[in-house]
């Protein structure tokens, strides 16, 4: 039993050292590298218009929707919109709709990351995908 | 203040299909998996029934636990550490709960009026349970069912909102049936994790227990 227990041990720490990250000083040429960080990036709005009649009432804020500042509303048919935003900072959006008698409003929000890494001796800066999902979930389940 | 743009893309309309109804397995099915690991190692050994109650004197050992509950909407993964106390047949653990996605909620506000968000949950958890191991097999293997609690603080998060109606502390009770080999215990059972009305509730609990202490062999 006690060899029992070591090998738990020994497989509990294996785990910690697989997962961890350590820093590499990998060169891969071929990998895009983006010396510059940037300013602004895009985020995309996803939305789910059922027509192109439908009216979808859209608010955007810097910050949470419930103590951000709205920085626009609009209406929109569209199934996509894009705002061209500063990076370092939260934004947020709310999208409603109505669906027979009853009214949905969708909420998404993130925070615009860039992050950097080292290739080839050069820092480059990346960033995740910048979208809000405002997709209504019962149009998907209909 | 900072200026930003809107830009506006052609409408392309989405067409969403009606995703076919998973089959549910019941959790009948699993309880009987249960029952069939415990008679096939009961077969060709020695088994009695004995008093569930009756203690074998304090026996508090280090513990860790990896959970599983689920149903057919939602999923958490629960990790824990504590004692298990072999001759009382209670355990008492710290555990951590999370959900691996991000779920999407959908709340009635007011009348006609809803609300979607995107929910991330995190608990942690005082883990209280009591095995009632009415059958022993084997050189130190019991069987039988369990009854518990989790005593724990729900860490939700919406994005996009500051405000986060579903936090506070919850109780989280779970019972079902418990095999125990040597230092592993296998558990299953049905959890209710109280979760608000939003949410589906009932579970189907998945517990593996590691004890570590020595055995007289």
């Amino acid at each position: 039993m006690k060899k029992n227990s070591s090998l738990t041990v020994l497989f509990l720490v294996g785990l910690i050292v697989a997962c961890s990250k350590f820093p590499s000083n990998s060169c891969d040429v071929n990998k895009p590298c983006y010396t510059q960080a940037p300013d602004s990036l895009f985020v995309e709005l996803q939305l789910t218009p059922q027509s192109e009649q439908d009216t979808i009432f859209v608010s955007f804020y810097e910050g949470n929707v419930d103590d951000g500042e709205l920085l626009t509303t609009f209406t929109t048919s569209f199934d996509r919109e894009y705002f061209y935003v500063p990076v370092r900072k939260r934004f947020s959006a709310s999208a409603r709709y109505k669906r027979g008698d009853n009214f949905y409003t969708a909420v998404d929000g993130q925070y615009i990351s860039v992050k950097s890494s080292t290739n080839c001796e050069q820092t480059c800066y990346n960033w995740d995908e910048r979208v809000l999902d405002l997709k209504l979930k019962v149009d998907e389940e209909e | 203040m900072f200026t930003f743009a809107r830009i506006n893309v052609k409408y392309t309309p989405m067409i969403f299909k009606k995703e076919e109804g998973s089959k549910r397995i019941p959790a009948f099915t699993f309880v009987l998996a249960l029952l069939s690991i415990a008679c096939s190692s009961v077969h060709a050994q020695s088994f009695f029934i004995r008093n569930p109650l009756e203690s074998m004197g304090p026996q508090p050992h280090l513990s860790i636990s990896g959970e599983v509950y689920a149903n057919t909407k939602d999923v958490l993964l629960d990790f824990g550490i504590g004692i298990d106390d072999v001759g009382y047949d209670y355990t008492a653990r710290l555990n951590f709960a999370f959900r691996p996605y991000t779920k999407i909620v959908l709340t009635e506000i007011e009348d006609m009026e809803w609300r979607q968000y995107f929910e991330r949950l995190y608990i942690i958890s005082l883990d209280l349970e009591k095995r009632f191991n009415f059958m022993l097999f084997g050189e130190n293997n019991r069987f039988g069912p369990y009854l518990a609690s989790k005593f724990g603080y729900f860490l939700s998060d919406y994005r996009g909102m500051s405000k986060h109606p579903n936090r506070g502390f919850k109780i989280i009770p779970a019972a079902g049936l418990g095999i125990q080999f040597d230092h592993s215990t296998f558990s299953l059972g049905y959890l209710f994790l109280n979760n608000g009305k939003d949410n589906l509730n009932g579970m189907l609990q998945f517990k593996y227990a590691f004890t570590f202490y020595k055995t007289n062999t």
